[in-house]
């Protein structure tokens, strides 16, 4: 059985959504060149790259 | 007879603790004894999510479900199922919007990868940093309560947030800030005796190696689980294990008469159950330490199938004439290498476990060649095609397209133009030029690959209040708003799904 969030008293109904952004916000990079280049190496073997 | 692997030195401390509230009150072989046929109206203030990345339905509540009797009593007093993951269903995307309640399309999170723009060499790693909107721990900790996160997928770089954070297999190793706080880090490499990010070499035909380092990446996991559990406040506590993802995609074959690289009494033909076997043996560890309001959530973010091959995507598009190349390959190119006649190319794709095509539309891509008062008429034709392409003995091959602007509501960033599951997930993308192998490989371009991503994750939901069995139509944005309602906090502004009870 599944209730919807209008059900749960406890639960107000979300308010209008947020703009968003997308890609990376700001800051400093996640990864140095080399970082990426190890990350994509694991991905590679694993299949998620190609 | 269950193969035997190797255990690991003890790891940490087991029960050498409690969390604050007290020692679990749990049943025989770790189940929660709270009731749950009570009333709906108490909330439990405390939920362990433990995450099983590429859990799936057939094997978790199926085929191995009478080798994991941890998960079998927790079943039966749960409320459980399949659960629908993102489209695409790929660790990445489906495990941001699990926790933010919000679809790939409204996270700008396509894949691993993303266009950073729409030129022709911007792809960059979807991090934390890409995440806008708050998950579950950040409303919790907005709340003034604590989480404590272990290898929570998209959390590398580490954030702050109010409790404790160990990042995910995202995380380029541990020479890496992979802790919140930094001084955490010290203590989970002397709990775990050296912290495993990942398998490494995965892609080896060491298949011994490769099943060990699996094993014990699971069993250390639920060690350090046990212990943040055991020794630092929580409210929240989430922790999902790559293990399952891993052995689906290395042993698949070996495993399952299906598949077409089965062999009878291969070496390796048991090592998935015997995976689960020890799984359930771990899943019982962490159990039995957690306190007694607490509410289990078991979910994974996507499921697995197997892989029958991989389709050329980027060869057919050049046969097609729909991607022009400079100069031919001289072998085996990925197409962000290849060299591409811009001024003359209709359309590109990337590979993986799904395809993404690009359309290479004029005002959009620096180089654009189809008109934008085309751009539906020629993102129709190619998905037609590719919707009745064969497979190599000329059977259709079952392809799906999708768009984007019909799966989401908002989509955000440089979206691919079409999602394309080939042979609706049996067969992966491949992207790359030069392979020599027409269209079709019977394995992917890198190396042996088993399983592909299904659509269907699982969820079993067990504590006070909640309702029991099996229950269809489980999708991915309930689990965030579920979450949140068990720890007593609202909806967030724009979160999809619904509260399961």
């Amino acid at each position: 059985m599944t209730a919807t969030q209008d059900s749960h008293d406890e639960v107000p109904a979300p308010e209008r959504a947020p703009v968003l952004e997308a890609g990376p916000g700001p800051g400093e990079d996640a990864y140095s060149a080399s970082d990426e280049e190890e990350i994509a190496a694991r991905l590679e073997a694993l299949g998620y790259l190609e | 007879m269950e193969r035997r692997y190797r255990a690991r030195r003890r790891l940490g401390s087991c029960c050498s603790g409690t969390a604050r509230g007290g020692r679990a009150i749990l049943g025989s072989g770790g189940v929660p004894t709270t009731a749950t046929t009570g009333t709906r109206g108490r909330r439990a203030r405390r939920v362990a999510l433990i995450g099983l990345d590429c859990g799936t339905p057939e094997l978790l509540f199926e085929r191995y479900a009478d080798d994991m009797p941890t998960l079998g009593r927790l079943r039966r007093q749960a409320l459980w199922g399949s659960l629908e993951s993102t489209a695409p269903p790929l660790s990445i995307p489906a495990w941001l919007s699990m926790l933010t309640g919000r679809t790939p399309g409204e996270l700008g999170v396509y894949g691993f990868r993303n266009r950073t723009d729409h030129g022709y060499g911007g792809l960059a790693f979807a991090t934390s940093r890409w995440v806008r909107v708050p998950r579950v721990w950040d409303l919790l900790g907005q709340a003034g309560r604590d989480s404590v996160l272990i290898g929570v997928p998209g959390t590398y770089p580490p954030s702050p947030l109010r409790g404790s954070m160990v990042t995910c297999f995202m995380t380029p190793s541990t020479d890496a800030q992979f802790t919140f706080p930094a001084d955490l880090r010290e203590e989970v490499q002397r709990v775990t005796g050296g912290y495993t990010i990942d398998v490494a070499g995965f892609r080896s035909e060491d298949k011994a190696r490769v099943a060990q380092q699996i094993f014990d990446m699971t069993e250390q996991r639920f060690a350090l689980a046990r212990h943040l559990a055991t020794t630092r406040p929580w409210d929240f506590l989430a922790v999902a294990d790559m293990g399952p993802d891993r052995l689906h995609h290395g042993f698949w074959g070996a495993c399952d008469p299906g598949h077409p690289r089965y062999r009878p009494g291969n070496a390796y033909e048991h090592v998935v159950r015997d995976y689960y076997r020890a799984l359930d043996r771990h899943l019982a560890g962490l159990l039995e330490v957690l306190p007694d309001d607490t509410t289990v959530a078991i979910a994974s973010d996507h499921g697995a199938r197997p892989m029958l091959g991989g389709f050329c995507l980027n060869e057919w598009l050049v046969r097609e004439g729909l991607l022009v190349l400079a100069e031919p390959p001289a072998g085996p190119t990925p197409i962000g290498k290849a060299a591409i006649d811009w001024s003359r190319t209709t359309a590109w794709g990337d590979g993986g476990f799904y395809g993404r095509l690009f359309l290479n539309v004029e005002g959009r891509e620096p180089l654009g060649t189809v008109p934008r008062r085309d751009y539906e008429s020629v993102r129709e034709h190619i998905a037609s095609r590719i919707e009745r392409l064969p497979d190599p003995v000329g059977r259709p091959l079952g392809n799906r397209v999708l768009r984007p602007g019909e799966l989401y509501p908002e989509v955000r960033g440089a979206a691919p133009d079409l999602i394309v599951y080939f042979g609706d997930l049996r067969w992966r993308a491949v992207g790359s030029l030069g392979l020599g192998h027409g269209l079709y490989t019977s394995e992917n371009d890198t190396g042996p690959d088993d399983a592909n991503h299904s659509e269907q994750g699982v969820l079993v939901l067990a504590g006070e209040g909640l309702s029991h069995g099996r229950q269809e139509g489980l999708s991915i944005y309930d689990v965030a708003p579920t979450l949140q309602a068990l720890l007593g906090l609202p909806a967030a502004a724009g979160q999809r799904g619904r509260v399961l009870g």
